[in-house]
């Protein structure tokens, strides 16, 4: 499972595996949840909070397809854990980028 | 707990895991629902059967619940830590030989070597692909059924071997007690399979007894258990077959071994027959009793001639087995008695080991550790066994007496010794022995004549 830019459209296209189609909406309105309540727990200054939604999006991620988001749950949990407020808000902001561009492409396997 | 040593769980689930297409079932321990999701969705497309838990007491439950091939355990959770789940499995006999891969968030070296120390079979970090996840599961369930195969199966035929049988014989029976079936047991032995090892040497009784176990194989139904007893014994448990079912088969299954050519020895082709004893379980008979009466028919349909079944249903009343009757005292109507064996070994040990073993199989034992003892009790005694120590004195008298079955147990420096002075046995066997071996060689000097 690969992704890829797509440089005509500025999309991503990300490969899925098949088997998985019908959780991925559910999946992504999941991601759309955390980044709100990363966001709400940032504005709180609750860092243990983020620490937590991080962590498991860290281990969802790759699982699902999607790289960058094991990537980013990796990088947001560790600027949690230093207490890192910008990182955290830089972050979050490309993760909203992220699922805002990916295009997804089913792929049997 | 039964008289076997398992719980019925652990027989149950053994049973039915050797039984080829069986499901595998998966328990996966996370809190996080998007993998749980996706783990399901995955396992169960590669066609195992999954359960889920999201904490530690629903892990707990779901263990209580069913029995699992293997567990995924994350150990990260809240509000409970996998940890405790951790302790908790690798502390409980039910639970600790179940394979086990753990998962983590963490990237700490000392947190892995201490989850393999600690009994877990494997530990993958997140975040993983499933790719490598399945082919960990993949791996651990083929390496658990190959330790199973090492453990219940023969190595030479592919059958079940002897313990698994009398665990499973266990099984049977409290299937049957609880709800009652019936259910034949049946004994079967190569007939003079001695000779062929004796004529063609044993590469080619290695492939008659294959041969012998692929046809079993093939000629019973799926849910019969087929296994190899002895050196050239095999059991078959014919779950649901009354006796008069069981003939039949048997006697189908006979007509076309006689038929197939085992092995061939530059133009000659090797073939066999068998003997079978079937007795069909009664309200009632315990385990070793119904063993016995399959046993015994087996006999009977030796001493009738070899080449065929004999059902306990059918044993001719005018010779009403008892124990014993493998000695076949001749003239009909002569009385039966205990065979009567004598015990010649210095060893307590030995004694201990020999008596238990001949008691079994209902043979009267006497022991003593001196060769002049010996001599003077078969002067006295109608003796119809001598097993003996070679290395003990003043025994070549004995093995002159014509009527008395020598046995003789020795180390391979006392074989020269005996076999250069002469010292004629009927049967004998190398220290160290197994039990198996022993046993079978008794019967064969008691029981039959030339197997």
């Amino acid at each position: 499972m690969g992704q890829y830019n797509n440089l005509m459209n500025n999309k991503i296209t990300v490969e899925v595996d098949a088997d998985l189609e019908d959780l991925i909406p559910g999946y992504l309105r999941n991601k759309q949840n955390e980044i709100e309540r990363m966001t709400a727990a940032l504005a709180a200054g609750d860092f243990s909070a983020i620490a937590l939604t991080a962590h498991g999006l860290k281990g969802n991620g790759a699982a699902y397809g999607f790289v960058p988001l094991s990537e980013l749950g990796a990088a947001l949990e560790k600027a949690a854990g230093s207490q890192d407020g910008e990182s955290i808000g830089q972050l979050l902001d490309g993760m909203q980028a992220y699922l805002q561009r990916i295009e997804i492409v089913y792929i049997e396997c | 707990m039964n008289e076997t040593g398992f719980t019925l769980t652990q027989l149950y689930k053994s049973a039915a895991a050797l039984s080829d297409n069986q499901e595998s079932r998966l328990l996966v321990i996370d809190d996080d629902a998007d993998l749980r999701a996706l783990l399901l969705r995955k396992f169960r497309a590669e066609g195992f059967h999954v359960d889920e838990a999201s904490s530690v007491q629903m892990a707990t439950e779901r263990l209580y619940e069913a029995a699992y091939d293997l567990i995924i355990l994350d150990l990260m959770m809240l509000p409970e830590s996998g940890y405790v789940l951790f302790d908790f499995l690798k502390s409980d006999p039910k639970f600790k030989w179940i394979p086990l891969i753990v998962l983590s968030g963490h990237q700490d070296l000392d947190e892995k070597v201490k989850c393999l120390e600690l009994g877990a079979d494997d530990y993958v970090t997140k975040p993983f692909q499933f790719r490598e996840l399945k082919a960990r599961v993949g791996r651990m369930m083929t390496r658990a059924r190959e330790y199973e195969h090492i453990a219940f199966r023969d190595a030479l035929t592919g059958v079940y071997n002897r313990r698994y049988f009398d665990s499973y014989v266990a099984v049977e029976l409290q299937k049957i007690q609880r709800s009652p079936a019936p259910s034949t047991l049946v004994l079967l032995d190569i007939d003079r399979f001695k000779a062929v090892n004796d004529t063609y040497g044993h590469p080619i009784g290695d492939l008659v007894l294959q041969g012998m176990a692929h046809l079993l194989k093939e000629n019973v139904r799926q849910s019969d258990f087929v296994a190899r007893f002895g050196g050239e014994e095999f059991a078959i448990m014919l779950g649901g077959a009354t006796e008069e079912e069981a003939k039949r088969m048997m006697n189908e299954l006979l007509g076309k071994v006689r038929d197939h050519v085992m092995a061939h020895v530059g133009d000659q082709q090797i073939r066999i027959t068998f003997s079978a004893g079937l007795a069909a379980w009664e309200p009632g008979v315990s385990r070793s009793e119904w063993i016995s009466r399959a046993d015994q028919m087996l006999y009977a349909a030796k001493q009738a001639g070899r080449n065929q079944c004999a059902g306990w249903s059918e044993r001719s009343s005018g010779t009403e087995p008892g124990p014993g009757v493998g000695l076949g005292l001749g003239e009909a109507g002569a009385p039966h008695r205990l065979p009567l064996v004598l015990v010649v070994d210095e060893s307590k040990m030995m004694h201990a080991i020999l008596t238990a073993k001949l008691a079994e199989l209902s043979l009267q034992a006497v022991s003593v550790t001196q060769g002049e003892a010996a001599i003077a009790f078969v002067q006295e005694h109608e003796v119809d066994l001598c097993i003996l120590d070679a290395a003990v004195a003043n025994l070549r008298s004995l093995s002159k007496k014509k009527d008395i079955k020598i046995f003789a147990i020795t180390d391979h420096a006392q074989e020269k010794e005996r076999l250069a002075a002469g010292f004629a046995a009927d049967e004998r066997m190398a220290k160290p022995f197994s039990l198996v071996e022993l046993e079978m060689r008794l019967k064969k000097l008691m029981f039959v004549e030339n197997g």
